[in-house]
């Protein structure tokens, strides 16, 4: 397929990923206009979601999650720590979003990058309130499970929060800890592996994030979408249909209506990926 | 704590393997499209991701070499993938010891002085570890080199062996390899005329033994490297069909 630059009276043809490459704005700019995205979709589309669970033995509940291209690892570890004086009856999750060098050319190695840990931070407050801290506590006040999870990306091609938030509900749910005992008199936890106990979540979390690319607004925008987009909207659903979060990031001011609209997606979508999940 | 029985008097060891039997390898090229080359590569439960991005131009131009290649090698643990978590540390000796060995292992093997003024890195991702993470880095490694189209002398083919109870025994995993009085001995070799790429040996073994532990392990390398071939040919034939389509 050649395309033609109609700027100039000049008529010069290039192939398109020629195209792509020299004037990446205005190739996706002509599929926008044409009411439709460079990789085929809608705009209200979402890409193919795939969820395995329990993908990593040596972690205690985890998950692989892949988003077209986008694929995370989520890995939970439980370790037992003495719970803070000022909630003796609660356990910690501790989030950790991980972006290497190796997922895309874009990240530099070393100290994790803003977008990394602004990501970590997000979670972390998202899922303080969906998991029930409280039924961690293995003895009040002096043995409490602490929960790091690890979400690591293989692969980056755009909208990790929702990749990552997914791989951590799917991971919570296959999540497995033994029964503990605390010994009073020796101060030493004992934890039995044969009795699994699952963790309840309070609710299931579906994310939608969405993206205003010039004054297009598509869903699940992926990475040549991404380095477009003025703005995007994040917006997390929990199963009874209730809000839990919306966040929206960039300079661009969108309007009410651009957030409702969000919002109606972000339910159709909720409803296709608790199937999946 | 008593000693803990690795090789059963029926001859089996604690996974149930025989002494010169190799962990299940399954491994694919071609895994991730952003990079320049990947592969994934499972021996056993250990489960290691290598992308490869280059030759490109070094992000450093003091780091550019007139005459040569830079390789860069990151290896990175995921904080899942052994049985207790592990603290994240800046600059672990033992990750830096890890990524030396594989960076001047190809220093050797790739052929840099066609690539100057370039730098190749080379991403090494441990998701789960079971034991032998140097030979599944060196051998993934391999694998996504030749992925990326990069020039090499040879597959870099790398396998360990240890020594139990009077017996050479091969591919050692996590719970023979933390035994303190079991040798680890990883060799990498270069198949085709059989050189020795990187040889590394802990806690002690007989220098009389080491013949017959080194022919063992080199044996292992020769098997990985049909292994790792067929894996190169599938990716191949993947990308003759793509383009003929």
């Amino acid at each position: 397929m050649d395309m033609d630059d109609t700027s100039e009276q000049q008529q010069v043809a290039f192939a398109m990923h020629t195209f792509e490459r020299i004037h990446h704005t205005e190739f996706q700019r002509r599929f926008l206009s044409q009411n439709t995205r460079h990789d085929g979709r809608a705009f209200s589309q979402f890409r193919a979601t795939h969820v395995t669970k329990g993908t990593v033995s040596t972690a205690q509940g985890s998950s692989t999650v892949r988003i077209g291209n986008t694929t995370v690892v989520c890995g939970i570890k439980a370790e037992v720590s003495e719970p803070d004086v000022k909630t003796p009856n609660e356990g910690y999750l501790v989030t950790n979003v991980e972006l290497s060098p190796m997922c895309s050319a874009r990240f530099r190695p070393g100290a994790p990058s803003d977008e990394a840990q602004v990501a970590s931070e997000h979670i972390h407050r998202l899922f303080g309130k969906a998991v029930d801290l409280a039924t961690l506590c293995i003895e009040s006040g002096q043995a409490v499970w602490s929960l790091s999870a690890d979400i690591v990306c293989l692969k980056y091609d755009g909208n990790i929060l929702d990749t990552a938030i997914l791989a951590l509900v799917a991971a919570l749910e296959d999540l497995r800890l033994p029964e503990a005992q605390l010994d009073s008199a020796t101060g030493v936890v004992s934890a039995d592996r044969t009795i699994a106990r699952q963790l309840t979540l309070r609710k299931r979390l579906f994310p939608a994030t969405f993206a205003l690319v010039d004054t297009y607004l598509v869903a699940d925008a992926d990475d040549a979408e991404e380095q477009l987009a003025t703005t995007s909207v994040l917006v997390v659903l929990d199963d009874s249909g209730r809000l839990a979060n919306i966040w929206k990031r960039g300079a661009c001011p969108v309007s009410n209506e651009t957030i409702h609209q969000c919002i109606e997606s972000a339910v159709e979508r909720a409803e296709t990926i608790s199937k999946t999940l | 704590m008593s000693r803990q029985e690795l090789i059963s008097p029926e001859g089996l060891r604690v996974d149930g393997r025989r002494a010169n039997e190799l962990r299940r390898i399954s491994c694919r090229a071609s895994v991730l499209n952003s990079a320049d080359g990947s592969a994934y590569y499972e021996q056993g439960n250990t489960k290691v991701l290598v992308a490869v991005y280059g030759p490109r131009e070094p992000r450093n131009r003091s780091l550019a070499q007139q005459d040569h290649a830079t390789i860069n090698v990151e290896f990175n643990i995921a904080p899942f993938s052994t049985s207790e978590r592990r603290k994240r540390s800046k600059g672990d000796k033992r990750l830096l010891e890890i990524s030396s060995f594989v960076k001047q292992t190809f220093e050797g093997a790739i052929q840099t002085a066609i690539y100057p003024r370039s730098q190749i890195d080379i991403y090494i991702h441990l998701l789960q570890h079971d034991g032998g993470t140097l030979e599944t880095c060196i051998n993934a490694a391999t694998l996504a080199l030749v992925d990326a189209g990069i020039s090499m002398m040879d597959y870099v083919c790398a396998c360990t062996a240890g020594f139990i109870d009077e017996t050479p025994i091969l591919d050692l995993n996590f719970v023979e390899e933390s035994s303190i009085e079991v040798p680890n001995l990883t060799v990498a070799i270069m198949p085709r005329n059989g050189n020795i790429a990187l040889l590394q040996m802990e806690s002690k073994l007989h220098s009389s033994k080491l013949e017959d532990v080194m022919e063992l392990a080199v044996e292992g390398c020769k098997h990985i490297h049909r292994k790792l071939d067929q894996a190169v040919l599938v990716a191949a034939k993947d990308l003759a069909d793509k383009l003929s389509n």
